[in-house]
């Protein structure tokens, strides 16, 4: 009788252990070629976008300035901490501002999700600039940021 | 002792049978990559939906977003199937899906988004041009348009009605249309067409479901 139940059991057991499968999960730091090009690509479309929002000219009190960082001229390596210092950028200084034009920045909108996974895959953490550096409106700084992801995602098209 | 010992065996045998154990091919989840994620659940053994759901945790930037998915038979594959609505999708972000029957958790899963998009199918249009050829257009059925838009392409496939022999086409989904030559078909002929849409996403290894059949008449001489 006890072996009948001991087996019973074992049967159950085996039969109700979870099974964990994965289909393609992402393990590698560098992620495809293909995946590359549809974050950079995506970014690009969110970009351009989220800069119709922000003509060049505003009145003054509706500007926001933010880091003018060195977004041309730049090495792959360059490019990929540029794109770090980007995110922490956007996400520090416009994506909780309050108003319906920034919602392009929210984390949860794919401009930001797109940065963000990129970055994932290439710089997690990157060195913040000071802060006493130059500012500039926020529209040259999405000109400037859409000019450099197009360079990044021709070099994997 | 040798009866006591088969019966055991015997009724071992009887409850690996009984338990339902699902394997990760039984699951299948696909997205649009525009809001919907669906998941269908088939098994042989799997005597009812009832009580089996999908609990699924996306990772969107530092957030979790969690959704359940309850199954419910669909009558026309007689798989379990269930839904979801996305805030949008981004290419490599991952979803974990713990099936669940009541309580008792079954099997766990892993998504990455890029690797199970299956697009929207194409709606399609014949019209018959001027010079007697067919001109195939088609709606892709995404609202926006972008770098994911581009990277579809469609497979049009399209032979005589009833016939055995079909021709394929395949033609990036920026070209918007397609001219099927008359001069190439049978004269005063019915012909069927048919269209998938995969993406370069996944390097188009999941087409979507296959459009509804389109129909166009030849003249009489071509």
């Amino acid at each position: 009788m006890m072996k009948t139940i001991l087996l019973l059991a074992v049967a159950v057991f085996v039969s109700s252990t979870p099974v964990t499968t994965s289909v393609k999960p992402h393990t590698d730091k560098t992620p495809a070629r293909h995946t590359d090009k549809a974050l950079l690509g995506e970014l690009v479309d969110e970009l351009i976008v989220a800069i119709k929002d922000f003509p060049k000219v505003l009145p003054k009190e509706k500007l926001i300035f933010l880091k003018d960082l060195q977004m041309n001229g730049l090495d792959h390596k360059e490019r990929e901490v540029l794109f770090c210092q980007v995110e922490q950028e956007l996400k520090i200084k416009v994506s909780g501002l309050f108003g319906a034009r920034f919602d392009h920045f929210r984390t949860d909108k794919k401009l930001m999700r797109n940065l963000n996974m990129y970055n994932k895959y290439h710089v997690k953490t990157c060195k913040l600039t000071d802060e006493k550096q130059d500012k500039i409106p926020l529209h040259d700084f999405l000109k400037n940021l859409l000019a450099s992801v197009r360079n990044a995602y021709s070099q994997v098209n | 002792m040798f009866s006591t010992f088969k019966c055991q065996i015997f009724l071992t045998l009887i409850c690996i049978a009984l338990c339902y154990e699902p394997t990760k091919e039984d699951l299948k989840c696909f997205n649009d990559y525009e809001t919907e994620m669906k998941c269908s659940l088939s098994s042989e053994r799997l005597q009812s939906c009832s009580g089996h759901k999908l609990n699924i945790t996306h990772l969107v930037f530092d957030t979790f977003e969690k959704y359940t998915c309850i199954f419910e038979r669909n009558h026309h594959s007689d798989n379990c199937e269930c839904n979801v609505t996305v805030e949008g999708f981004v290419a490599t972000e991952i979803f974990n899906t713990t099936l669940l029957e009541g309580s008792n958790v079954l099997l766990y899963k892993t998504f990455m988004t890029s690797d199970f998009i299956k697009p929207k199918s194409p709606v399609l249009s014949v019209q018959k041009i001027e010079n007697g050829n067919f001109n195939v257009t088609w709606d892709d059925q995404y609202e926006k348009n972008g770098i994911f838009f581009e990277a579809l392409r469609i497979n049009l496939t399209y032979g005589i009605k009833g016939g055995h022999k079909n021709i394929s086409k395949t033609v990036p989904n920026t070209v918007r249309s397609y001219e099927i030559v008359a001069k190439n078909l049978l004269p005063n002929t019915n012909y069927i067409l048919t269209a998938t849409m995969s993406t370069d996403y996944n390097d188009h290894s999941i087409p979507s479901d296959q459009s509804a059949t389109v129909e166009f008449t030849t003249c009489k001489s071509i």
